[in-house]
């Protein structure tokens, strides 16, 4: 993409809106690392079992190294959750995240915070060679047509298409930051004792490795992600829209 | 892949039937953001045979490989060696080799015109070089691997 950035950057972001449509924030770090698989998980959990003290595999840890190595898919997939109260960490072999709970989202601080605190257990253990790819990705759920409410057409024949199930997914960059943008109107959530049936706005913005040093200035780039995932967010919704939301600014 | 494998990981939504893309459980997977230019840069600049080397070097080669003490691919080292690909300008008929270092770098050896070697090899946060015609050799920042290109280029 080139030329000016195409979705309208909003003067002022909401530091809150009620309801809060996340439903699951990720901060997610893929690195290099010298250390065989075997080994990191019980590294990592030793560090942290005061503030995670659940384990669980997850179901691609059932299948062998061999075949996972093989498939391009599986490279960055986690392979082990820790579990705490408010957070989980996700794990495998050139991955680590940090996620909200499901539709518990505490904010950006909570998480900032908590994204320190994983970095530095991350440092003290040292498995870590090189950072691939920093992220920040924030799912939004809402009950209704989201197309309605965004500043985002898909045309047809000159008019606009609506009422029809839409997905739409786009990437979005502003140097060294890169979007993947995808909205859908007929999604379907899980949401532990049902499911709920509604619109997705999924934005996953990230970082590649020569434009961040994880335990130099990592932090500071999940934030600079976080805003441009946050501009992103506000500047697709309709002002009116926003307005029902009930904003609260700085 | 195959249908009977385990979904990676069980995402928070999903899409409604009729949206879901069947293509991703057949096994074919959208391209990362650049991976389509990425590969056409690496079959027209290196051929189908380094193009498959630096595959299996990306997926294939994890710690350990080699007597055992070699390190995986740098993320970093790929990136620059992509930069300096996209600026660089090989003889006619050159297909460089391409080599995975014991240290995760990636080493590109060709002839010149005059037959004489180049080697370039590309660390996480230098490149290291040598050209045989000129007898010089030494390092740049990874800032300037698109100048040390068009550089070599020019010679």
């Amino acid at each position: 993409m080139t030329g000016e950035f195409p979705i309208p950057i909003p003067a002022r972001l909401p530091k809150k809106i009620d309801p809060c449509p996340i439903v699951e924030a990720i901060l997610e770090l893929r690195f290099v690392t010298s250390e065989s698989w075997r080994t990191l998980p019980g590294l990592l959990f030793a560090n942290i079992r005061d503030r995670y003290p659940e384990q669980k595999d997850l179901p691609l840890a059932q299948l062998p190294e061999e075949i996972r190595r093989r498939e391009p898919a599986f490279a960055y997939q986690p392979l082990v959750q820790f579990l705490s109260r408010d957070f989980l960490i996700q794990f495998g072999p050139r991955v680590v995240s940090l996620v909200t709970k499901p539709s518990q989202y505490p904010g950006w601080p909570a998480l900032e915070q908590e994204m320190a605190w994983l970095l530095t257990q991350l440092q003290k253990i040292g498995f870590i060679t090189e950072g691939e790819r920093l992220s920040v990705r924030y799912i939004n759920f809402f009950g209704s047509d989201i197309f309605e409410k965004l500043l985002l057409d898909v045309i047809t024949g000159g008019k606009r298409l609506t009422g029809a199930e839409l997905s739409i997914a786009t990437v979005l960059r502003r140097p060294p930051l890169t979007a993947r943008l995808q909205a859908a109107n007929s999604a379907i959530l899980g949401t532990g004792d049902g499911v709920r049936h509604g619109s997705v706005l999924d934005v996953d913005v990230w970082l590649g490795s020569l434009d961040f040093e994880v335990f130099q200035d990592g932090l500071a780039k999940f934030g600079e992600a976080h805003q441009f995932e946050k501009q992103i967010f506000f500047g697709l919704l309709k002002p009116e829209f926003l307005a029902t939301l009930g904003p609260e600014y700085e | 892949m195959t249908t009977i494998l385990p979904q990676p990981r069980e995402s928070v939504y999903q899409l409604s039937e009729n949206l879901r893309d069947e293509a991703l459980l057949l096994g074919v997977r959208p391209a990362a953001p650049s991976e389509g230019e990425r590969e056409e840069l690496l079959l027209s600049k290196l051929g189908p045979k380094g193009w498959g080397r630096l595959h299996h070097f990306r997926h294939y080669y994890s710690a350990g490989w080699g007597d055992g003490s070699g390190r995986p691919l740098s993320p970093r080292a790929l990136e620059t060696f992509y930069r300096f690909l996209e600026a660089a300008a090989f003889p006619s008929g050159a297909k460089p080799s391409v080599f995975l270092t014991d240290e995760g770098g990636i080493e590109l050896c060709w002839e010149d015109s005059s037959g004489k070697a180049v080697q370039v090899e590309f660390r996480p946060t230098e490149v290291e070089f040598y050209v045989e015609s000129q007898r010089s050799e030494g390092s740049v920042p990874r800032s300037a691997v698109r100048d040390l290109a068009r550089r070599i280029a020019a010679d």
